[in-house]
């Protein structure tokens, strides 16, 4: 059963502020996650199984599933841009 | 922690230096000359081999994950303190791979073989595995680096206050 899908301030407010076709990535991720969110596929741990990553091209979405409320929280969206080498 | 350790003990075996990168200099020696029907068959046949190798280590690595998470959960976690060059250095060899894979796409579409109905498929597949690639160097990174915590504890305070804004009203 998917999770139920929930927002932080800062996700709802950042995602009002997305251009369309972004903001649609953004909600199919978070709806692949809600469906199975222990998929390495869709988001990777974090923390524990319960703090998880995911990402939309530049857009780190950081997710926080709460197994016993099936309840899925976007935590923060951000745009994180890209890594590059240390050495 | 067990998860990234997983999956960077795929990354640089000599498998995947082996196949990946020899598959790719032969990717990016084709993509010059594509003019005559069956050299476009040639190369689109390059890139299905490109892509399936690529998929296949990806969906290992997805696999290790998924396995080292489950065992986790149930209490049969081996551990492992995390190594953080062995960690560094698999963010690395993504990154590079991330950047190779980048550049033959660039490299292609500036030459419109995007154009090419026959290779079209094949190149947004690159595109696809070369976003998974950079997306796996990302989150090792952050496993690496973390600067999340802060987000979760405070996502986690407005949920429990019933702060958080339902999915209805954000998709709106």
């Amino acid at each position: 059963m998917p999770l139920e899908v929930s927002y932080s301030k800062q996700a709802a407010n950042y995602l009002k502020n997305l251009d369309a076709p972004t903001k649609r990535r953004v909600l199919e991720k978070v709806a692949e996650v809600s469906a199975d969110y222990m998929d390495p596929r869709n988001s990777k741990p974090l923390e524990g199984s319960e703090k998880r990553s995911a990402r939309v091209g530049k857009y780190r979405i950081l997710l926080l599933a709460v197994k016993e409320k099936n309840a899925l929280i976007v935590a923060e969206i951000a745009s994180r841009g890209q890594v590059y080498r240390e050495t | 922690m067990e998860m990234a350790l997983a999956a960077a003990t795929f990354i640089g075996t000599d498998a995947w230096n082996a196949d990946l990168y020899g598959s790719l200099s032969i990717s990016s020696r084709l993509s010059a000359a594509i003019k005559s029907s069956a050299a476009q068959l040639k190369i689109a046949g390059f890139f299905w081999k490109t892509n399936q190798k690529i998929e296949s280590f990806l969906d290992r690595i997805d696999s290790a994950v998924r396995d080292a998470e489950s065992a986790a959960a149930k209490g049969k976690s081996k551990n492992e303190p995390l190594d953080r060059v062995r960690v560094e250095k698999a963010v690395n060899q993504l990154l590079d791979l991330y950047l190779i894979l980048d550049n033959v796409y660039q490299h292609c579409v500036r030459y419109r073989l995007n154009n090419f109905s026959r290779l079209a498929g094949g190149l947004s597949r690159l595109r696809r595995n070369a976003d998974r690639v950079n997306e796996l160097a990302m989150w090792l990174h952050d496993v690496l680096n973390p600067d999340f915590k802060d987000a979760f504890a405070s996502a986690g305070a407005e949920f429990e206050n019933g702060e958080t804004v339902p999915a209805s009203e954000v998709c709106r």
